[in-house]
Formats: C-alpha cells, structure tokens, sequence
C-alpha cells in the first residue's frame, strides 16, 4: 500500500492560490488586477493546483511529454475563439488551457460552459484531469460540477493521474444530494492506480493488470459516514461500495442501516457480514421487514467463506422461523449450493448439518 | 380637579331610609360630607391617621381557622358545564382531613369568610350566607333588581357587598351602591355612591372600597360613615386587599401600596410602594381586578396569578422575604421580587391546581381532581397530600381557604426537588399548552448558577419536539449568561449532525453558533467549521455560523469560510439570499489578509459568480481598498 502524503490529506478549497486564478481567462487587466505583487514568479511555469497531487504523489513537473501545459501564455489561450463541440468549423478542443479560458470567459453561456466541460473530460490526459478538479476547487455551477464529478467518476486512473480524492472528499459534503452522490460514486469506483500495461511477448495475451480499490484509510471512513447520509441514493453507493469492498469494519454500520429498515443494507451486509450479523439479525426478527432479513440471510449463505458451521445451522433454524415463500426458495437455493460434490470422494462428501437441517425444514413446510 | 357627578334622586325606599339615616348621622356627627361625596377632601392626613390608628389596634384573635370551601362541579369550559354533574360545595377540615359538610350550591363568586359566617353568590341574583363550620343557610339575601353584583367582603362576622347600576334615565355616569349585612344576612346599611365602586376589601372593622377608579375610600364597618380618601394622582387604583399592616391597594398595573400615612403623597414614588420585577415572562397580575365583575368568579385568573404579602420598611413597603409566589396552572414557582431568580418551583403532577392561597408561611392548594396539598413557603417542600371524594362527574372549580397562619401540614413533608430538576420537568412536559410557563422556566434556568443550568438550557435548544420559541429564549439566556464552563457542553451540541444511523438530527445550530460568538468560545471554532460545511446544517442557519466564525477567528476558520464561499458562489439555490455568502466575504477580508483579498476579488470578477454576489464583494474591495481615504460625508459640503 502506498504512503499517504501529507498533501492528500490538505483540504481542498485549501489549495487555492493565485495559481489558480491565472488560469480563468478573465479579462487581462482584470488577471493583473487579481494577481498584482502577489503572483509567484513560477505560477506560469508551475500550473497545478496544489490540491491537485496524483495518487502515486508524482509531482506534476513530470508531465508527460507532448502535454500542453495548462496555464502558458494564458492570456494568449484566452484570446483563441472557442467553439461549441460538435461544430464543423471549430477548431479541436484538445488544448486545456483554450478550455479553461472558454469557462471563464464572460458571457459563455451554460451550454457552451458544458461543452467545455464534456471536452477536458473527453481529453482524458492528467492535464485535462487536473484541470477539472481546478475548476472543482474554485467553484462551479451545480450542474457544471455535476458534469465534472461525473467525468472525474468514471475516469480510469493510472499512476501518471492527479488524485480526485480531495474533490471527492470536499463533494462528498455538498449541500446538492446528486453532487454527493457523485462524489460518492467517484470515491466507490477509485481503484489503485493501474501501472502501465507491459505489452506480451509475442504469442502471449497482455497481461491483464489487477483492479483494486484504493486503499486510503479516508476512503472507507468517507464511505461509512456515507451510511448516515440523508440521502437513500447516497446511503446505497456507499453501502454497495462497502459491499464490494468486502469492508469488514463497516460490519456495525451496515446492521444499524439495516435496523433502520434501509434496503440498501443487505446485500452489502450479505457481502461482508459474520457471525456478528447473523445474531443481529436473529434479534431483528420483528422489528425489520422480514424479507430484509431473508435477504440478507441467503446472501450470507451464498458466501462460502460465512461461517463456521454451527453458525451456518443457526442460521437456517432462524430462517426456519420466518414464513413465507422467499424462506422456501433461500432454503432449496441453499440445499442445491451444498449439494455434494461428485467428483469428491465419499468420506469428503459428508452432507454439511446445515444442509440436513435446510431439508428438514423444506420437508417440514412442503409437507404442509 | 374631580369631574361632577351628577346627583340623582334615591327611589328605592329603603335606600331612602338608610340614605337618610346616613347622612343625619353623619351631620349629628360633625361631618360636612356624605360617603362618597364629590366633594369630599381626599389625601388628608388628619383623616388618615385616626384611620391607620384603628387599623394598627390590636385585634382579638379569630378562633383558630382550618377550612377549606370548595366549590365543585361539572367541567366547565368558558362560561359553558360540560357536563351534567351536581354543582356543591364542600366544607373540608383541614385539621381533622374530613369533608364536614357537603351542600348542592351553584357557587358564582369567591367564598368571603367572616367570623362564623360563608357568603358567596349562588346563582344570579342571591348571596348566600352559610354557617361556615356547619354549611347550615343563615341568611339569602336578594341582589336588587337592575343592580350588578361588583365585590364582596367580609370581617368580623359582617359581610359587605358592592353593586352596580345603570345611570339612570337621562343621566350620565354609572352609580354604585355599598351594603353591609350582619351575619344573619340582616342589612346592617346602604350607601349610594355616585360612580363606579370596585369590589372592596375589609380589615380591623373598616371597609375600603377603590372608587372611581383613582380613589380609595375607607368606611367605618359598623356605621358606614366615610373616615378618609385617599386619591392616587399618577396611576389608577385597580383593586383592594387586606395584608399584613393593613389595606393594599393596587396602583397602577404592575405595583401595590400599603395605606400608610405616605398614600396622602398621591404619587407612586413618593408612597409606600413596591412593584415586583420577576422577569419580562410573568404577567404581574397582583390581585383580581376590583372593577371586572366577571373576576368575581372562578376563572383562569384563579389559576394564573401571584400570591404575595408586604412588610412595611420604615416609609417604605417591600414584599415579603422579597418574594413572590407565582401560580401557575400546574405550577407553583418562589420568585424573588428583584431579579425572579427562582428558589424553588413545584409541579403538580397531571391535574391543574385550581386555587390558592397564601397564609403565613404555607401555600394551601386544592387541584382539579379534589387533591389538597400545601408547601412550605421556605422551600416549596409538600406538607399536605390529601384528596377530597368528589361526586361522580365532579371536578373542583374553584375554593377558599380559612386558615389561620401556622396550621401544621400532616404526615411526612415530601423531600424537595431541586429546582433545576423540577424546572426541566416542567420545560419538557410534554403538554404543549403551557408555553408561557415553560419560557418562565427557561427564563428562570438563566438565573441558576452552575454549568448544569448551562447544560440543561443548551439541552432546551437542541431537543428535538419543543416549541421553537423555547430554544430561542434559551439562546437569548445564553448568550446572556456567557458562562465559560459552558463550552465544553456547547461544543457538544454543536458536534451533533445529521445522521441517518442514529436518527439524529442537527437542531439549534442557529442559536449555538450565537451562543459561542457571545461566549467568545474559540475552543468551538473547528466545530463550528465542520457544521458550515456540513450539508446537514440548515442553510437559515449558515448566516449564523459564518458570523461566528468571524467573530472567533482561530484557526481554520477562514479555510472554512473561504471553502463555503468557493463552492457556492455560483450556485443558484444561494440566488435568493446570498446573506451567508456575503458574511463570509466580510470573514474572509476580516481575518485572511491578503490571501482573503485575493479570494474575494477573484470571487467578485469571476464572471459566473452570482450576480448580487458579485456586486457586493465588489464594492467591499472598494470600500476596504488599503490607502482608500474614507470620506465623511458631513465635511463635503456642496454649495
């Protein structure tokens, strides 16, 4: 796991300079005025936002080569027309800085401000990268920073990517339900970053590189606090990234958002709980909706890792206890997981007592 | 100058009489006037002081009393039974805790106990007389026709009675009429008395009765005759009672004198005076007003009033042990009379106390359900927990009590709760229709040192299902009592967010964030910072929170305004009320130098910063430009 930098951890709107300022192509006087005695000497050499820092902490001095840089000669950037996407006759919006300047320029309509938007995320390059989360940082229109987050989420980060941890984290807080729920989206679908692809000898596939959550301490924090969100949606993508996480610390949580009967709860408790969940949920019995704790309960089963047995047999007796259909179908789904394996020999073939005591139960009920 | 009062002609015939009886006495007695003559002098001291003399004299002690009248009922709402139980009244000994006598009555005034005697009106038009230890009928005598029953009194075994007529035809001005009748219910005399008579109150064998509004008359009880007037210059005299040292009269709406040889001074600061100061929430209702009839009678003014007594202070009159017994509904609150810090408070459990009264040092009342109960002056500790059997259907509606000072209770007093206890049960009982004296008890946590009251008030403004008014008022208390020991309990508060897993949700943050900024609690900075970006915090209260942070300062404190203000300055759902934005401009250029400039500024010129937004930060760069001269517009004088 990689150390955390102390940078990461800065907030975000902290980072704001008058780096930042430079790159808005406001009027000339205007940037001067803005800027005066107080400008670094370096900001136009040096023109990422400070909040901005990859998640492998490479400082963005190692710009790729061929990567323009976003704020040199702003001015002159700022002066270049810039045209609506998709127009016949405009020029291509591959250069940040041009696109910048057209958010920043007065009069830009919403429209052409999206358009904007939509082409830095469409350039996909750690400038285009770092360029939004500038735009994130001194802030946006709520349905342009929900074209960001939205860009920024689904973004496919490799080692050479500016971090969007800081834009999330700061999103994650926004008074806009669907911005937090972006920003919850963007911290659920972070994965380490992926290390450049070695091409295969020649006769061999590529090899396929590991996709993994990131792992940032802050992250599952973030996500947690996510259960305690207002917001349903909210509380789902976090629970789900949970979920998938197989967060085990979430565990205590995710029984508490199923107490309150959230039905975001059990398929990411089925995901990661233990021996803990399944007396929880035994005692819920009554007070939770009964197909929540059936559901949560088959997901459990499902996990082979779920256990030990006697768990596993407690499990099935409290599933006993509930009526209705969906009990049945858990109960025969269960039998039919278990069912011994032919390629195995008999004394490894045992039938597990949970599996005996699933049939009884089926036996007991399809009798009726 | 006094007005003229036309004179009318007496036709009733036994008013004649006893107008004529009157007035020769009166002449056989040397004096120039009438009762309630026009022209009678009034603020004499000559007259006065014979007076005071008689009042002063030594009386011979009544017979030990111990009774209680309760007058019960149907439920009634308004001037409305809502039921159809018997209407009775019950004589209960307070000594022996037995209902000695139990009559059918339908009771429309007070109870006056005299010597043996209990009168009351029952009915329309009759005043009974009753025998008070037996409830045996003495006495009935009619109210005369087109007459208004306006007060009654009694004193040594005589009962005396005020009513109202109309002016009579072609005449202006109401008259009123004054009767004294013996214990039998034999009228003893009469006066007519040309304008509105109050009802009267009776002491030491003098009657005094508030007249015309700014006058008090004093009569002999036995004759009638008038021996002295005293007329109030600045105020109105609204009502009359007897107390320790003699008559208390009301002055004004919110004092009371003692009549003392100072009321000839006519002037409210140069009298023996004393007016309660016990909190802006206490409605000073002193006693009933002798000018309302309909205060005659049971009401919500039974239950809502002060209890009190005076003690003389050399020229001067002052509130007995500077206390004040506020009633309350279900409550009973010691008050101090300077300041209403409270001492102690009591509340009666479900039922409305429905009477009380003050004697010596105990506080008899009898609730709604017939429970009797009496509290120790001193600490509020209950001495007393009996109950009268009512009759099916019955529920107490109004009673009196005839006891004499230093009637022990019975049984084991009850340990007294303190005050800071019984003060938040009564702010968090959840019967919302006593919100006055739930502010009152707000209020009075104020009042209480420590850093518990501290708690309990941040408590009142965080609770969830309160009436907002009562966090407001602890917010004031707050931010009024600036208690340092608070902090630690105010950033507590202030720690609380939304959240879904514990159906928990922010409450007061508004308030809090006063609360510290008045506190000058810089310790609640990095709290306060959390809540203004936490999207939990209502956006009213977002105002509030920047402000405080202005104010505190420390660190963080700008990164979270500077935070707030980048991510929302071109939001529209700040569109309409830009306020909080603005605020924490304002924070920033106060307390981030050149680096809350430079934000500003850039907010200011960005061009999709919100328009009012951006016109504001504007004009604050010009107007706080570093070597801008402020003009003073008084010295650019323009020809």
């Amino acid at each position: 796991m990689r150390a955390e930098t102390p940078r990461q951890t800065a907030p975000f709107f902290g980072a704001i300079h008058t780096k930042s300022l430079a790159r808005f192509a406001l009027p000339l006087s205007l940037t001067a005025s803005l800027l005066g005695d107080v400008l670094p000497a370096a900001w136009a050499k040096e023109t990422v936002e400070p909040g901005a820092v990859r998640l492998d902490g490479v400082t963005p001095s190692k710009r790729p080569q061929g990567e323009p840089k976003l704020l040199g000669k702003a001015g002159k950037k700022a002066a270049a027309p810039v045209a609506s996407a998709g127009s016949p006759t405009a020029p291509p919006l591959s250069d940040v800085a041009v696109l910048c300047a057209a958010l920043h320029k007065p009069g830009t309509s919403d429209a052409q401000q999206a358009d904007a938007i939509a082409a830095l995320v469409k350039l996909d390059t750690p400038p285009a990268i770092t360029a939004l989360l500038g735009e994130l940082s001194t802030g946006l229109s709520p349905s342009l920073s929900t074209l960001t987050l939205d860009g920024l989420g689904k973004h496919k980060y490799t080692s050479g990517d500016p971090s969007p941890l800081a834009a999330f984290f700061q999103f994650s807080k926004h008074r806009s339900p669907e911005l937090r729920r972006l920003a919850y989206v963007g911290l659920a679908a972070l994965t380490e970053p992926l290390a450049a692809t070695t091409p295969g000898k020649p006769g061999q596939a590529a090899a396929v590189p590991t996709v993994t959550p990131v792992q940032n301490p802050q992250v599952v924090r973030q996500l947690v606090a996510g259960l305690s969100d207002s917001s349903s949606e909210i509380r789902a993508v976090a629970a789900g990234a949970l979920g998938a996480r197989r967060e085990k610390s979430a565990e205590g949580a995710l029984i508490k958002l199923l107490i309150r009967k959230d039905s975001a709860a059990p398929p990411a408790l089925g995901l990661i709980g233990g021996p803990e969940t399944a007396r929880a949920l035994a005692e819920m019995v009554g007070n939770v909706p009964d197909r929540m704790i059936l559901e949560t309960l088959g997901e459990l089963l499902k996990r082979p890792d779920f256990g030990p047995e006697p768990v596993r047999v407690q499990v099935i007796k409290t599933l006993g206890k509930m009526p209705g259909a969906q009990t049945l179908d858990i109960l025969l789904d269960y039998v039919k997981l278990t069912a011994p394996d032919k390629n195995k020999p008999d004394r490894e073939n045992k039938p597990r007592p949970s599996r005996i005591e699933a049939q009884k139960i089926i036996e007991l009920r399809t009798a009726k | 100058m006094k007005p003229a009062m036309p004179m009318r002609a007496c036709t009733n015939p036994w008013e004649v009489s006893f107008t004529t009886l009157f007035l020769g006495g009166l002449l056989a007695s040397g004096c120039a006037e009438p009762p309630f003559s026009l022209h009678a002098q009034d603020n004499e001291l000559k007259t006065l002081r014979p007076t005071l003399a008689r009042l002063a004299t030594p009386r011979q002690a009544p017979p030990s009393a111990h009774m209680a009248y309760v007058f019960a009922g149907p439920e009634r709402r308004g001037d409305k039974d809502l039921g159809q139980a018997e209407k009775s009244l019950y004589g209960y000994d307070l000594q022996s805790g037995k209902v000695v006598f139990s009559v059918p009555a339908d009771v429309r005034s007070r109870f006056v106990v005299s010597g043996s005697v209990l009168a009351y009106r029952e009915g329309e038009r009759d005043l009974v007389l009753r025998d008070a230890q037996t409830g045996q009928e003495r006495g009935r005598v009619a109210i005369p026709d087109g007459e208004t029953l306006a007060g009654l009194t009694g004193d040594g075994g005589q009962v005396y009675f005020v009513t109202r007529a109309a002016a009579e035809k072609g005449k202006a001005g109401s008259r009123s009429f004054v009767t004294a009748l013996d214990a039998q219910g034999q009228k003893k005399w009469r006066l007519p008395a040309p304008g509105t008579a109050g009802a009267p109150a009776a002491t030491g064998g003098l009657l005094a009765v508030p007249f015309r509004y700014q006058e008090l008359v004093v009569l002999d009880g036995a004759s009638g005759q008038e021996l002295t007037r005293i007329r109030q210059r600045d105020e109105q005299i609204g009502f009359v009672r007897s107390g320790n040292g003699g008559f208390l009269y009301g002055v004004g709406e919110k004092g009371v004198a003692l009549l003392s040889e100072t009321s000839v001074r006519a002037e409210k600061n140069k009298i023996a005076y004393a007016e309660p100061a016990l909190g802006e929430r206490v409605r000073t209702f002193l006693h009933f007003d002798g000018y309302r009839p309909e205060q005659l009678q049971f009401s919500a003014f039974d239950r809502n009033r002060l209890l009190w007594d005076v003690e003389p202070q050399g020229d001067t009159v002052r509130f007995q042990d500077g206390q004040a017994i506020l009633h309350a509904y279900r409550f009973v609150f010691d008050v101090e009379t300077v300041g209403g810090k409270v001492r102690w408070a009591y509340a009666h459990p479900r039922h409305n106390i429905m009477s009380s009264e003050l004697t010596g040092d105990a506080v008899w009342f009898i609730a709604q359900d017939g429970e009797l109960g009496m509290l120790d002056r001193k600490t509020g500790a209950r001495t007393l927990a009996e109950r009268i059997e009512l009759k099916p259907g019955q529920q107490v509606l109004g009673a009196a009590f005839d006891v004499a000072a230093g009637l022990p209770g019975r049984g084991t007093p009850q340990a007294t709760k303190p005050v800071l206890d019984v003060l938040h049960s009564i702010i968090f009982e959840k019967d919302s229709s006593f919100l006055s004296v739930k502010t009152f008890a707000v209020q009075s946590l104020g009042n209480l040192s420590g850093k518990e009251a501290t708690a309990e008030l941040l408590q009142v403004v965080t609770a969830e299902g309160l009436p907002p008014q009562l966090g407001k008022t602890a917010g004031e208390v707050l931010t009024a009592r600036k208690d340092p020991e608070g902090t630690e309990f105010l950033i507590a508060a202030l720690k609380q967010s939304y959240d879904f897993l514990e159906d928990r949700r922010p409450r007061g943050i508004e308030i809090l964030a006063k609360v510290a900024a008045a506190m000058a609690a810089k310790e609640a900075t990095p709290v306060l910072a959390e809540r203004l970006l936490d999207p939990s915090t209502p956006t009213v209260a977002l105002k509030e929170v920047v402000s405080a942070l202005t104010t505190l300062g420390g660190e963080g404190s700008a990164r979270a305004l500077r935070d707030l203000l980048m991510m929302y300055r071109s939001d529209a759902a700040f569109q309409s009320d830009v306020e909080a934005l603005r605020r924490a401009g304002d924070g920033l250029l106060k307390l981030d130098g050149d680096a809350g400039r430079r934000t500003v500024l850039f907010v200011a010129l960005e061009p999709h910063t919100l328009p009012p937004l951006a016109g504001y930060f504007k004009k604050a760069l010009d107007d706080t430009a570093p070597g801008r001269k402020k003009v003073d517009p008084k010295k650019t004088s323009t020809r």
